[in-house]
């Protein structure tokens, strides 16, 4: 008998107990503090050294530096948190989120965003001292002498300019505007100012006045008339072609072809800023009244022979086209050259030129990052560093940058390559 | 008397994992077991000249999903014993728990799967039913339910404070007095008993010449238990070492739940001892030198012999794992045997087939 | 969730897998996720199978045995890779015995990701799987109908 009601205890509790189930897509599934779930980036925090990457053991990451991107395959990765542990910078976390399945393999990528200041480099950086950035201070703008160049709305780092060229406006958002003072170092003409506050209002609109004011300045740009006889001119005499004033020019109205050795300008995206004359070396550029033809593009070519410093056997390295960043070039091998050397067994012209000691030398490349007109290249794998004389403005940039100081300007028989 | 030869595995729905046997019959009686086995091999021990030794250790946690936190516990031991540290005493504790964890579900894993291959399913239900309590518990104190990728050489990478351990030895009493019924079933009823009953016998002898290790081991009477030379915190905690006389499939069965409750005792042991302190010591440099470390899986002693020669990458990393000398026992108890025992016989054995051949 | 007007079989197997895929197949099958529920059986036979449950990678030893499980399967049929090694090799994909995925071998409808593929993730796989499996279904029915009428 009492074999019948053994079990009527478990049935009992079998039938007034719930279910040990979870009912999964309808309940949410069990999460943990630690549980470990896909891994995540806080790509703003990321500083792309590839880590993770060379530790992940199921090569699920993948870092790209130049492209400021990080991705990683969602199947690939194995959750083992590896990436996690080595970040030097703890922008990965592993905790909390869920890789759901799909009917294709996938991988996610995040990319940082990049900066809004554009890259139209100056020479002189912009000076952030303190004075600068004044919450008290808003800014202002003297429409007579701004040319609607742009440059301030493009240097703005939060797009609280905008200048509309064709109507002659140039608005400013305050409340968006930081007070950083970028454009009012930028500003070629010098007509923005950050001044104390006195009611000015958040949103506000220059217009140019339709006749411009006369002032004792004689470069009065202007942009909204009829372009007048004024112009930029070059002195192709002088001009080495480096492509300096290209990259100044706000409305991107200059070419220049190197190896056709032309220089042109479009005079009706020309705003007679000035920029180009401003980052000349050669000061070749100059703005003037004659020969000005405002209808198109206006060529100016070479017949001048690139600048030969005349010696014996000038020729062959003369009318040679300048060709960019190939490091094998047809000159002979060279031990490096002292100031004083046996170069005179070379055709190389002597000259004042940047000079090199490959016997410090490194070849790490920092010459090539710093050089303004990218004349240098340095080839590791064959050991050698080669300069574009032509292209040399003897700016200095690379003395100052060598860390073995291996550079100098000297007079030297002007080499294009050195080898160690 | 004819003979058949039937194919078993690889893929058969009562294994998991694929094995593959010519079984030579004679009417229902097995003669001859002809084992052919590769399925599962990956090449993992030659990975160890391609990837740093700190990175190896995710491929050595994933030897087996069962038995994953013992063997990458045992790389880190090898690990730390070549750099010649000592890692702290806290980790030592945690290790410990961790360890008995992994031994609990994965004994709970094999009494379902027992009672799954005699055709019990409502048994084999109510197993996994209470082990994945410990799984919850694993994942809370690693965040992985198998794989927890929680160890590191020099230490353990996650703590465990005085209230997750409280509430884990807490949950204890209930589930023992759960499995106390349970464990009930598996020696007591008449049918469980007639199927494992003198089922699969495995001499005192035989168990030693043919290298038994393990409960199979320990169910043939000889009493032997790796967790007696006192790695991690085993020197502190005592236990006795469970032994049976059966020989037979019942007197395994009786040794894996005696070690199921007997690691309930060595959690609680675990957590009242525990000292404060750190949970882990920074390494630095490659290894150089050799280890050998012995540890007592779920299954049985697993060698693990590790070399290395200043580089980044290991020489050699080997592994014998104990279910790789139990299968020399499993073609001994399956001569003789009935063919519709097999399964319960490969079982007995519990099988990792992904441990034997890597 | 879409309509459901027939149970699903499933059947599971192992290429090289550490069995911690496996382990989580099975428990999705016990009772505290119960894939039953949703009326899933996991049958033993491919024959009778409708998804097939692949966890671990692909080896030259198991890559006749996979082919000959897909071809036993009957149409339409469905085929989740369980797990990163079913996936795409996983931690062990330059080892020398394994050729890759499942995708290497059969073609693969669902991959399911995570090491080891979470109960619930399983579950949403076999969800998706079934979704795949109608279109497959309504896919092939469309031609019988046009020949029985004709």
């Amino acid at each position: 008998m009492a074999g019948i009601f053994k079990f009527t205890k478990f049935a009992l509790r079998n039938l007034f107990t719930k279910p040990a189930t979870r009912a999964y897509p309808s309940v949410p599934a069990r999460q943990t503090p630690r549980t470990r779930g896909a891994v995540q980036v806080n790509i703003d925090d990321c500083i792309f050294c590839g880590l993770c990457n060379r530790r992940c053991p199921a090569d699920a990451i993948s870092v790209d530096r130049a492209a400021k991107s990080w991705s990683i395959k969602r199947m690939s990765c194995v959750q083992c948190g590896n990436c996690v542990l080595n970040c030097p910078k703890k922008c990965l976390t592993m905790e909390g989120a869920y890789s759901a399945p799909a009917c294709e393999k996938r991988s996610e990528l995040f990319r940082k965003k990049e900066s809004p200041i554009p890259a139209v480099h100056t020479l002189a950086p912009a000076p952030t001292d303190g004075k600068a950035i004044a919450p008290d201070r808003v800014l202002v703008i003297d429409m007579t002498s701004c040319v609607l160049c742009g440059l301030c709305a493009r240097r703005c780092p939060t797009g609280a300019l905008s200048v509309d060229r064709k109507a002659g406006i140039w608005t400013v958002d305050r409340a968006a505007c930081l007070q950083c003072g970028n454009c009012v170092n930028g500003c070629p003409k010098k007509s923005l100012a950050l001044v104390p506050e006195n009611g000015h209002p958040q949103v506000e609109t220059y217009t140019r006045s339709a006749a411009p004011a006369t002032s004792e300045k004689t470069e009065t740009p202007i942009t909204a008339q009829p372009k007048g006889e004024i112009g930029i001119t070059v002195d192709l005499s002088t001009c080495i072609l480096c492509g300096l004033c290209v990259r100044r020019c706000p409305t991107s109205a200059i070419a220049v072809d190197r190896k056709a050795g032309t220089w042109s300008i479009n005079r009706q995206s020309c705003v007679v800023c000035g920029n180009c004359l401003d980052v000349c070396h050669k000061h070749s550029l100059s703005k003037t009244t004659e020969g000005i033809d405002t209808s198109g593009i206006q060529v100016y070519a070479k017949t001048v022979e690139l600048k030969a410093e005349a010696t014996s056997a000038a020729p062959a390295a003369k009318s040679e086209p300048v060709v960019e960043a190939t490091p094998v070039e047809t000159a002979p091998q060279l031990p490096a050259p002292a100031p004083s050397s046996e170069a005179s067994a070379t055709d190389a012209p002597v000259g004042n030129g940047i000079a090199i000691d490959m016997d410090t030398c490194v070849l790490c490349g920092l010459c090539v990052k710093k050089c303004p007109t990218s004349a240098i290249t340095v080839d590791r794998a064959a050991k050698s560093w080669s300069i574009d004389r032509e292209g040399c403005v003897l700016c200095g940039s690379c003395i100052t940058a060598c860390p073995k100081k291996s550079l100098s300007e000297a007079e030297i028989p002007l080499l294009k390559t050195y080898t160690k | 008397m004819k003979r058949t030869i039937v194919p078993f595995g690889p893929q058969h729905p009562v294994l998991p994992e694929p094995i593959h046997l010519d079984l030579v019959l004679e009417d229902e009686k097995v003669v001859e077991a002809i084992p052919s086995f590769g399925f599962v091999h990956r090449g993992m021990e030659d990975l160890a000249s391609k990837r740093d030794f700190n990175d190896y250790l995710y491929v050595v946690e994933r030897i087996c999903g069962i038995c994953s936190y013992m063997h990458g516990m045992s790389y880190c031991e090898g690990a730390e014993r070549i750099f010649g540290v000592e890692i702290p005493d806290r980790a030592k504790y945690l290790r410990t728990i961790w360890c008995e964890l992994s031994r609990l579900h994965s004994h709970l894993l094999w009494l379902g799967l027992l009672a799954d291959a005699f055709g019990f399913e409502a048994l084999f239900m109510q197993s996994w039913r209470i082990r994945e309590k410990i799984l919850d518990m694993v994942e809370d104190s690693t965040g992985g339910r198998l794989i927890s990728s929680v160890n590191l050489i020099g230490g353990v990478a996650r703590d465990m404070d005085r209230e997750m351990l409280d509430g884990f030895v807490k949950q204890f009493d209930k589930m023992e007095s759960e499995l106390r019924s349970l464990t009930k079933v598996f020696l007591k009823d008449t049918t469980v008993r007639a199927r494992l009953f003198e089922v699969g016998v495995l001499t005192k002898t035989d168990a030693i010449l043919y290298g038994a290790v393990g409960p199979m081991m320990r169910a043939s009477g000889i009493e032997l238990d790796t967790r007696k030379l006192g790695y991690a915190a085993y020197g502190d905690i005592d236990f006795d070492i469970i032994t049976s006389n059966g020989c037979d499939s019942l007197a395994r069965c009786e040794v894996r739940i005696g070690e199921i409750f007997q690691s309930f005792n060595i959690i609680r042991q675990a957590v009242a001892k525990i000292p404060d302190g750190e949970i882990c010591i920074s390494v630095k440099g490659n290894p150089k030198g050799e280890a050998t470390v012995r540890m007592e899986q779920p299954r049985g002693e697993a060698l693990y012999y590790m070399k290395a020669n200043g580089t980044r990458n290991l020489e050699r990393f080997r592994v014998r794992t104990p279910t790789f000398s139990n299968i020399y026992s499993l073609l001994k108890i399956l001569p003789g045997a009935q063919f519709a025992d097999v399964p319960l016989l490969i079982l007995t054995i519990d099988p990792c087939i992904s441990c034997t051949e890597r | 969730m879409p309509k459901f007007t027939k149970s699903p079989w499933v059947m599971h197997y192992d290429g090289s897998s550490c069995n911690g895929c496996d382990i989580e197949v099975l428990a999705s099958m016990t009772p505290l996720y119960d894939i039953e529920r949703l009326g899933v059986v996991n049958t033993g036979d491919p024959r009778q199978a409708d998804i097939l449950l692949i966890t671990g990678g692909i080896n030259y030893y198991n890559e006749s045995v996979v082919r000959q499980i897909y071809s036993q399967m009957p149409e339409p049929k469905v085929v989740v890779a369980v797990g990163i090694c079913a996936c795409s090799g996983g931690v062990f994909r330059d080892c020398y015995n394994i050729k890759g995925g499942v995708d290497t071998t059969i073609p693969v409808d669902v991959y399911v990701p995570g090491c080891a593929a979470r109960p619930e993730s399983i579950i949403d796989g076999i969800v998706q799987a079934l979704e795949v499996l109608e279109k497959k279904s309504a896919a092939s029915a469309a031609p019988t109908e046009g020949e029985s009428n004709a």
